[in-house]
C-alpha cells in the first residue's frame, strides 16, 4: 500500500517540499492541495512589476510540466476544510477526503485587517495574492489620489510603484519612521528621502480613526489629530497573521505560528511545517522571531522535504530579504534583532551598509545599492563569525573580506583581491 | 528553440519547447538544479551560469547591477551570466550554457 504526503499550501514552501522531497527520493504520492487557483508562483513582482506594469502574467514557480513529471499531484481552489486527526484524513471542499501518513503545513499567512468604521469599503485593498494584485493593478490605473495605510515592506514598495506612475500618495504610518520593525534608522532614513523626492507624502506617528465615504466608497481617511487625506483608493499593508486554523484543529504548538525545531517538525510526529505560518530557533535567529521571506519559505521547505525523504538535514540558513523601490535596491543579510551596536557607512556605488553587531560579531548587514557588500555579506555571515576588528581592518569592506577570505594562497586570486582593493580606494 | 545546458556533473540536457522567458526559468522548469532564489531580481546571484563561448557575443551585455552581483559569486569567469537576465529569443536557438557549481542549492 502506497503512502501518501498531503501538503496544504500553494507557495513557495508547498512547492519545495514536493520538488526536494522528490529530489532526496521520496517515492510516495504527493498531493498538494492550495486554495489558489494558479499554480505556486512568484509572489515578489505582486507589489512592484504588477503594479508599474498591469501586467497581467502568472510567473509560476515551477511549470505544470515539472509536477507532472515529477509525480506531484495539485489539487488547485481546494480548500482543506478540517482535519480528523485520529484518522489522518482531510475533507476537501471539494467534498473529496484525502487519507495521508504525512502531512505537511505550508498554510502561510494572511495580511492582518483594519477593523474601524469604513474599513470593509470597496475601493480598500490588501497585497497578498495575485488576485489581489490584479484587484489593485486595476483599481489604481483609474486611481489619483492614492492612501496607503502602512510603512513596511509592502505599504513602500506599493508606494513606490504607484508615485512612479505620478499617483498622489500618502503613506500614513503610526511609528516615528518608516520600516521601524525591520531596518535600522540609516537605512529608513535612506529609503524615506527617496519617497519624498518622489512625490509621496509620509506621515509617521498618525494613526487612521476612521474612513469616510457614502455607497460603501472611502472618499476620506480621517486620522487621529483631525488630518483628513482625500482617497480614490485605500491600500493596507499593515502585517500578517500565520494562518493557524489547522494547526489549532490538530493540536499543533503554536504562538504566533507554529512552532517547528531545525527539522521542519511540529509537535506532533507526522505533521510538518514550512514557511510564513511557522517560527522557530536556529543559530542565525537566536529569539525565534517570525522570518517572513522567500528565502526562508524556501530554504526551511527544502529541509523539510528532506527529512521527509528520510534524510537528516537541518535548518540553519542565513536569512536574507530584499525590497526593490524605485531605484533603490535593500537588501539585507542576516536579522539585526538583539544587536548591540551598529555601524553605517556609504557603499562605492552611492548607497549605504549598515553593520549590526552583537558582543562583537557582526549579525547582520543591511544594504541600499550594495549588492557587492550584500553578497559578500550573505556569504561570509553563512559561514563564519565575522568580528568588528576583522570589519575595521578592512575598512569595513565586506567585499575585499571575502576575496581575502575566500582564496588565502592562490597567486593570480591574490593579485586580484589587489586589483579589487586598489579599485575601491580609488572610487 | 532549444537551449542546451551542462548540469552541475557536466551531464548534458537540452531544452526543447520553451514557454519561458528567460534562461533562469527554462532550466528551473527542466527540473535543473538552478535556485534562483529572487526570482529574477538579480539579488541572489544563484542562477549563475557560464556561457558557450561561440554564443557570448550574440548576447546582450550585462548591467552594471548584474556585473556586481557576478564579481561576489563564486569563481567567477569572463563568460560568467546571471541566467535571470538572459531573454530567450529565436536568435539564441541553440544556445549553450554550463550551470556554475554554486548556483544550486547547498
Amino acid at each position: 500500500m502506497r503512502q501518501k504526503l498531503l501538503i496544504v499550501g500553494g507557495s513557495y514552501a508547498a512547492s519545495e517540499i514536493a520538488s526536494h522531497a522528490r529530489e532526496c527520493g521520496y517515492d510516495e504520492d504527493i498531493i498538494i492541495v492550495s486554495e489558489e487557483l494558479e499554480l505556486p508562483y512568484q509572489r515578489p513582482p505582486l507589489s512592484k512589476a504588477y503594479l508599474k506594469e498591469h501586467t497581467q502574467k502568472v510567473m509560476p514557480l515551477k511549470s505544470a510540466a515539472f509536477y507532472s513529471a515529477k509525480n506531484i499531484e495539485l489539487e488547485l481552489g481546494t480548500k482543506v476544510l478540517g482535519i480528523e486527526r485520529g484518522a489522518n484524513t482531510a475533507l476537501l471542499s471539494n467534498g473529496t477526503h484525502v487519507t495521508f501518513d504525512t502531512l505537511a503545513l505550508a498554510v502561510g499567512a494572511r495580511a492582518q485587517r483594519l477593523l474601524c468604521t469604513g474599513a470593509d469599503a470597496k475601493n480598500v485593498y490588501y497585497l497578498r495574492s495575485i488576485e489581489d494584485a490584479r484587484l489593485l493593478s486595476a483599481a489604481s490605473a483609474g486611481a489619483e489620489k492614492v492612501v496607503v495605510i502602512g510603512g513596511g515592506f509592502i505599504g513602500l514598495e506599493v508606494a513606490s510603484a504607484l508615485a512612479q506612475q505620478l499617483k498622489q500618495v500618502t503613506v500614513v504610518e503610526t511609528q516615528n519612521r518608516v520600516l521601524a520593525r525591520v531596518v535600522s534608522p540609516e537605512i529608513a532614513e535612506f529609503v524615506s528621502s527617496a519617497h519624498v523626492g518622489h512625490g509621496v507624502k509620509l506621515l509617521t506617528c498618525r494613526a487612521v480613526q476612521s474612513f469616510v465615504g457614502e455607497n460603501g466608497v472611502v472618499r476620506k481617511v480621517l486620522l487621529d489629530g483631525g488630518t483628513s487625506l482625500d482617497a480614490d483608493i485605500v491600500i493596507f499593508g499593515i502585517g500578517s497573521a500565520p494562518n493557524m486554523e489547522l494547526a489549532q484543529q490538530l493540536g499543533l504548538h503554536f504562538e504566533n505560528g507554529i512552532i517547528v525545531d531545525s527539522r521542519s517538525r511540529t509537535s506532533r510526529a507526522n505533521v510538518f511545517a514550512a514557511g510564513d505560518c511557522t517560527r522557530f530557533f536556529s543559530p542565525f535567529n537566536l529569539n525565534g522571531i517570525p522570518v517572513e521571506s522567500v528565502q526562508n519559505a524556501t530554504d526551511q521547505a527544502r529541509v523539510a522535504g528532506s527529512v521527509i525523504a528520510g534524510k537528516d538535514n537541518v535548518y540553519e540558513t542565513l536569512p536574507w530579504f530584499w525590497s526593490d523601490q524605485y531605484d533603490l535596491k535593500l537588501q539585507i543579510a542576516g536579522l539585526a534583532v538583539g544587536a548591540t551596536e551598529r555601524i553605517a557607512r556609504p557603499t562605492v556605488t552611492s548607497g549605504i551598509s549598515v553593520f549590526h553587531f552583537r558582543n562583537d560579531a557582526c549579525i547582520c548587514v543591511e544594504s541600499v545599492n550594495g549588492p557587492r557588500e550584500h553578497i559578500a555579506a550573505r556569504r561570509l555571515l553563512a559561514r563564519e563569525r565575522i568580528t568588528k576588528q576583522q570589519l575595521q581592518d578592512v575598512d569595513f569592506d565586506m567585499p575585499a573580506l571575502l576575496k581575502l577570505r575566500a582564496l588565502p594562497t592562490d597567486g593570480e586570486s591574490v593579485n586580484r583581491a589587489d586589483e579589487q582593493k586598489t579599485k575601491v580606494s580609488s572610487d | 528553440m532549444k537551449v542546451l545546458v551542462y548540469d552541475q556533473d557536466g551531464k548534458l540536457v537540452e531544452l526543447n519547447e520553451l514557454s519561458s522567458q528567460t534562461l533562469m526559468e527554462a532550466i528551473r522548469d527542466a527540473g535543473l538544479n538552478l535556485t534562483g532564489q529572487c526570482g529574477g531580481c538579480m539579488s541572489c546571484g544563484t542562477c549563475h551560469v557560464y556561457i558557450d563561448h561561440r554564443w557570448w557575443t550574440e548576447l546582450e551585455p550585462a548591467s552594471e547591477t548584474e556585473d556586481a552581483m557576478l564579481d561576489v559569486v563564486e569563481d567567477r569567469r569572463e563568460n560568467s551570466r546571471l541566467s535571470c537576465q538572459i531573454k530567450l529569443t529565436e536568435e539564441l536557438d541553440g544556445l549553450t550554457v554550463t550551470l556554475a557549481l554554486n548556483s544550486g542549492f547547498v
